[in-house]
């Protein structure tokens, strides 16, 4: 049975009618058109689909999207600041982070909420925190070197 | 609308619940209801039985089912307590610290957002991270249903693999864990193919409280029995014995591999993970004896 509920999305709201069955990542993306996020396991495996809930980084694949009303969200397509991209997706540009771009907005979610919850943190926080995103094409470190190399430019530009 | 990886048609209903006579009375006058907290297990596990149709009660939005808070008698978690909050605790002080270990290595960042401490419970999988420690520190769980309240030994509420003494009206309400003394000690060593996103293929929570007269071990081995469980035979060995020296602890440790019953499968052999438990065990009593509380090194 179909209800309409409020989704907050990248500051805005959205009225969507769902189905109670109805997954926040294929809402996002079917209803919202915001195909920024991405469809990889389905099942909270490898976190193509990371968004931000409420402040934390989750897999989309695993809330459905009624339990999502009413809560801050943020997807990669809220990254960007009066179409200049966020320093992290600067970063990862610089660093050649990117090759065919799939886990790269789960990438972004997941480590701008490291940042925001941890402006400087080490390699090893950094690894563990990325620990739920899987990439089968760069290897990881020049995602990881993306990531830490933000924090220092952001450290910089609070200075 | 497009088809989603997995179909989750079979929630033909979903409904947020406020209190916990709520989702009682839900349980109680609808066909086919499920509690829902953290879904990260449920979801799954709906879509792979295809489940026919049913509705969720989603319990996150109950006050009396979330936060850590300190009672009279020691630590009360509500069971919608994601991993990340119990992880990153500041009241899981001392030999507490192991279950925070223990909810820390839960999958990833994404997932310990999202799951619970309740959930990890009531799935009841014989490798729940959180299920070692909790047992290794006498932890009893706390069960809602119309008849009343009854609390019963984590020990007693796994019942196989999967499988909880939990009736279908009732609801995991909170976990209790009693205080423990400044000096105790825990760990909690999650043996695993990888560093995050896997099951542990062996899970030893060692517990050590030393005193004028002597000493207290506890020990609790996860992924090598069908449930959860305390070493029992081991514990009295180190319990009665009046000295703890490496002979003791390699007795011990031998005796814990003997008490697991671990399976081949796709995670490991039996044989394997026998040995490990041995292994494991002398490492993590080492630790505690020594007054250790934290994992410094990840295997």
């Amino acid at each position: 049975m179909e209800k309409e509920i409020r989704l907050r999305v990248n500051d805005k709201e959205y009225p969507v009618r769902v189905e109670p069955g109805d997954l926040l990542m294929d809402v996002l993306r079917e209803k919202l058109g915001l195909t920024g996020t991405k469809k990889g396991c389905g099942t909270g495996d490898c976190g193509a689909c990371t968004v931000i809930l409420d402040g934390r980084p989750v897999t989309s694949c695993l809330v459905l999207a009624q339990a999502a009303e009413d809560k801050p969200i943020q997807t990669v397509e809220g990254l960007e600041r009066n179409g200049e991209l966020h320093p992290l997706q600067q970063s990862f540009i610089k660093h050649g982070a990117v090759q065919c771009g799939y886990c790269t907005p789960g990438m972004l979610m997941t480590a701008k909420s490291i940042l925001d919850q941890n402006p400087n943190p080490t390699e090893m926080e950094v690894r563990t925190g990325m620990a739920g995103n899987l990439c089968r094409c760069t290897g990881y470190v020049k995602i990881i070197d993306a990531i830490l190399d933000t924090s220092r430019v952001m450290a910089k530009e609070t200075l | 609308m497009a088809e989603s990886y997995y179909c989750m048609g079979m929630i033909t209903a979903y409904r947020k619940v406020n209190s916990i006579t709520d989702a009682l009375l839900a349980l109680d006058q609808l066909e086919n209801t499920r509690v829902i907290a953290g879904g990260t297990d449920l979801l799954l596990k709906l879509s792979s039985d295809l489940s026919p149709s049913i509705i969720l009660i989603d319990i996150t939005g109950v006050k009396q089912l979330g936060g850590i808070e300190v009672t009279d008698k020691g630590l009360r978690i509500g069971a919608t307590t994601r991993m990340g909050d119990i992880a990153r605790s500041n009241l899981l002080t001392g030999s507490l610290k192991m279950l925070a270990q223990g909810a820390s290595v839960v999958g990833s960042t994404q997932i310990r957002n999202l799951a619970t401490i309740g959930g990890n419970l009531c799935n009841a999988s014989p490798s729940a991270d959180t299920a070692a420690p909790l047992l290794a520190l006498d932890a009893k769980v706390e069960i809602h249903s119309p008849k009343g309240i009854r609390i019963i030994n984590l020990g007693d509420f796994f019942i196989g693999p999967g499988q909880t003494s939990l009736a279908r009206d009732e609801i995991l309400s909170a976990v209790l864990i009693p205080f423990q003394p400044n000096n105790a000690s825990g760990i909690y060593i999650k043996h695993a193919a990888r560093g995050a996103m896997c099951l542990a293929m062996v899970g030893v929570a060692a517990y050590c409280a030393h005193k004028d007269s002597g000493h207290v071990f506890r020990l609790a081995l996860s992924a090598v029995a069908p449930t959860p469980i305390r070493a029992s035979k081991a514990e009295r060995l180190l319990n009665q014995a009046a000295k703890v020296d490496e002979q003791l602890i390699q007795k011990a440790a031998e005796l814990a591999a003997k008490e697991s019953e671990p399976i081949n499968d796709v995670r490991a052999s039996a044989k394997y993970r026998r040995e490990m438990v041995s292994q494991l065990t002398a490492r993590a009593l080492r630790e505690v004896d020594a007054g250790q509380s934290v994992v410094t090194k990840r295997i």
